[in-house]
């Protein structure tokens, strides 16, 4: 179901905003095509909830910022008149109100009749498949529940573009995984344009179209998950998106590279230790100038092991039986590391 | 075991306690209604039951005690008013003089009734026809009573995530008006109900601030309490603190009432 056309392409330039003396966000430039979702990701305090509440008119910014959508300025407009929908961690829900209540509060403030408000928050109802617990009371709902209550009731105004912030965060981490993938369905059968801010970067990949990955309240990057993953501009958003080893210039992530015997890889090392993590084997070695590298071996990974030839001496690192590796290497073995693919920082990207 | 048996022990000991304390602050509650509801206090029990004292009190006082009630009631609706809005509003403040603004609040109740009669009087005494009319008490009273409604709406107001809340009706299109009516007030309705009620009881026996704010035009129920245990019998003297009861207790166990479902508490 469309509740939206492809409007709601957010134009956000020059934004920054201090706390008093404190800069929390730096000026700021930013592009959000229409029906797209946008994760900004980033540590605690990197600007990105204030860009968010920025965007959704909670906060204002500094003197020289525009932010603007489809062409209209928003700055001038307070946070009631924007038509955002928002989603919160806390869930915002209103205690006093059922979960139908809450669905209709903002058609009922938009003055609909009343058969086109039920019929609306039966349909966002059927969105979320809950349905059948229209009249629960918010308390008696659980988190994953509640959480998609919230969302219907921020689709349910037809809005020009979803904020959500940090929606996800209170759940548990098996929750936290389902939801993240419904809400990317859900958010692309409306077609309607999204902000998500989080610090997972699980999340951030699962939901994205593309992420901002912001930094002391700066943007270092924005792309697509692979790109941010693969060519990332930074060894901030490489550290982000999962632990870099890094050998002079050489950088690389755990899992592109692989032991190979001594001399025959790009540079030697020794054991430190290797240890079966059960998914994967974790090799921890020693490099000759000193510096620390662990390598992660995934048992089936059929484009690393076709891309390692032969190692005679170390045997085959995979075994037979689907999930059972042995590992070929002892503490204090000297060994060649071959690297698979390298991370070269700023590239351009997209 | 032996540390079952001794807290079992201390259990009973505070349960004992507890019920003697219970009595020896019923006694005198007890025997003052008794005393109102009895014919003649000096032959005690033997004389009889009767409604005689009840009857001559509210000949007597029922304009003092009618006063009460709407002095109380009055004070309540403007606390409702006055208190919501002013625990909205230092909610909301980010400056940093809103919390020396919520102590000056507080500053009437940490003034003995006396002084702040004194000080209205000092103030207003000599506006027209101001110190004669009921209103006059209304002021005083509103001026005591506020700081306990603001703080007890504050409270519930600060435990809820309303700023959140509000937020979220925000970005539902839900302007500051709309959002007090429907997402703040609702939200502190049984802080609001509490903070009545107490409101209330404070106001119909508020004495010591009375005392000076009253005229012989608007004597009010605790006012006429005292007269009339200085000046008549012992037996009239209770059958009006019987009359206060009536009025005072069904609120005081509303009021419990309240404080103890779990509605009543913040979220």
């Amino acid at each position: 179901m469309k509740v939206a056309p492809a409007v709601g392409a957010i134009r956000v330039r020059q934004c920054s905003k201090h706390f008093g003396t404190v800069k929390a966000l730096g000026p700021v430039d930013l592009d959000i095509p229409a029906a797209q979702i946008l994760v900004l990701l980033g540590p605690s305090g990197c600007g990105k909830t204030t860009l968010l509440r920025i965007i959704a008119g909670l906060e204002d910014p500094d003197e020289g910022a525009s932010l603007s959508i489809d062409g209209a300025d928003l700055l001038a407009q307070a946070a009631e008149a924007r038509r955002f929908g928002m989603v919160f961690q806390s869930y915002a829900l209103f205690p006093n109100m059922n979960v139908r209540q809450n669905i209709a509060y903002g058609l009922k403030l938009r003055r609909l009749k009343p058969q086109a408000i039920e019929a609306r928050v039966d349909a966002m109802l059927d969105l979320v498949a809950m349905r059948e617990l229209g009249l629960r009371r918010i308390e008696q709902l659980s988190g994953g529940q509640r959480q998609r209550v919230a969302l219907a009731r921020a689709l349910a105004i037809e809005p020009r573009a979803v904020l959500l912030d940090e929606p996800l965060s209170a759940l548990d981490a098996h929750l936290r995984e389902r939801l993240r993938v419904e809400i990317r369905a859900l958010l692309k059968s409306t077609g309607v344009t999204a902000v998500y801010v989080t610090h997972d970067q699980d999340e951030a990949m699962a939901l994205g179209d593309r992420i901002a990955v912001f930094n002391h309240g700066r943007i270092e990057q924005i792309g697509t998950p692979a790109e941010v993953y693969e060519a990332p501009a930074s060894a901030f958003v490489a550290a982000f998106f999962g632990h870099v080893n890094q050998l002079g210039d050489l950088c690389f992530r755990r899992d592109q590279a692989d032991v190979v015997d001594a001399g025959r890889g790009d540079f030697d090392a020794t054991v430190v230790a290797a240890t079966h993590m059960g998914s994967y084997a974790a090799i921890e070695l020693r490099s000759g100038n000193g510096a620390r590298i662990t390598l992660h071996r995934f048992p089936a990974s059929p484009a690393v092991s076709a891309r390692v030839g032969p190692t005679a001496a170390l045997g085959a690192f995979i075994h037979g039986e689907p999930g059972a590796f042995e590992l070929p290497v002892e503490p204090g073995q000297s060994v060649g590391v071959r690297v698979l693919r390298r991370i070269h920082f700023g590239l351009p990207t997209t | 075991m032996a540390l079952a048996t001794t807290s079992r022990l201390l259990d009973r000991a505070a349960l004992g306690l507890t019920v003697a304390l219970a009595l020896f602050l019923s006694v005198p509650v007890v025997l003052s209604i008794l005393t109102g509801l009895m014919v003649n206090q000096f032959q005690g029990f033997s004389a009889g039951f009767s409604l005689r004292w009840v009857r001559e009190v509210v000949e007597q006082y029922h304009g003092a005690i009618l006063l009460s009630v709407w002095i109380a009631t009055l004070t309540v609706l403007i606390n409702l008013v006055l208190g919501t809005l002013l625990a909205h509003g230092l909610r909301r403040t980010r400056v940093q003089w809103a919390r020396a603004l919520e102590e000056m609040f507080v500053m009437p109740v940490a003034m003995p009734g006396i002084s702040l009669g004194l000080a209205m009087i000092v103030s207003y005494g000599a506006l027209g026809g101001f110190r004669t009319h009921w209103s006059f008490i209304l002021v005083g009273h509103v001026l005591f009573t506020l700081p306990f409604m603001m703080r007890a709406v504050l409270a519930v107001m600060q435990a809820q995530r309303l700023d959140v809340l509000e937020e979220a009706a925000a970005s539902l299109g839900a302007g500051p008006w709309r959002r007090l009516v429907d997402v703040v007030m609702p939200n502190c309705r049984n802080a609001m109900v509490a903070g009545s009620l107490m409101v209330f009881t404070l106001s119909i026996g508020e004495f010591n601030m009375t005392l000076l704010l009253h005229s012989p035009f608007t004597p009010t129920l605790p006012v006429g309490l005292a007269d009339a245990y200085a000046s008549l019998r012992i037996e009239v003297g209770s059958a009006y603190t019987l009359i206060f009861f009536v009025l005072i207790v069904p609120l005081l166990v509303a009021m419990q009432f309240l404080g103890g479902s779990p509605r009543g508490k913040a979220l």
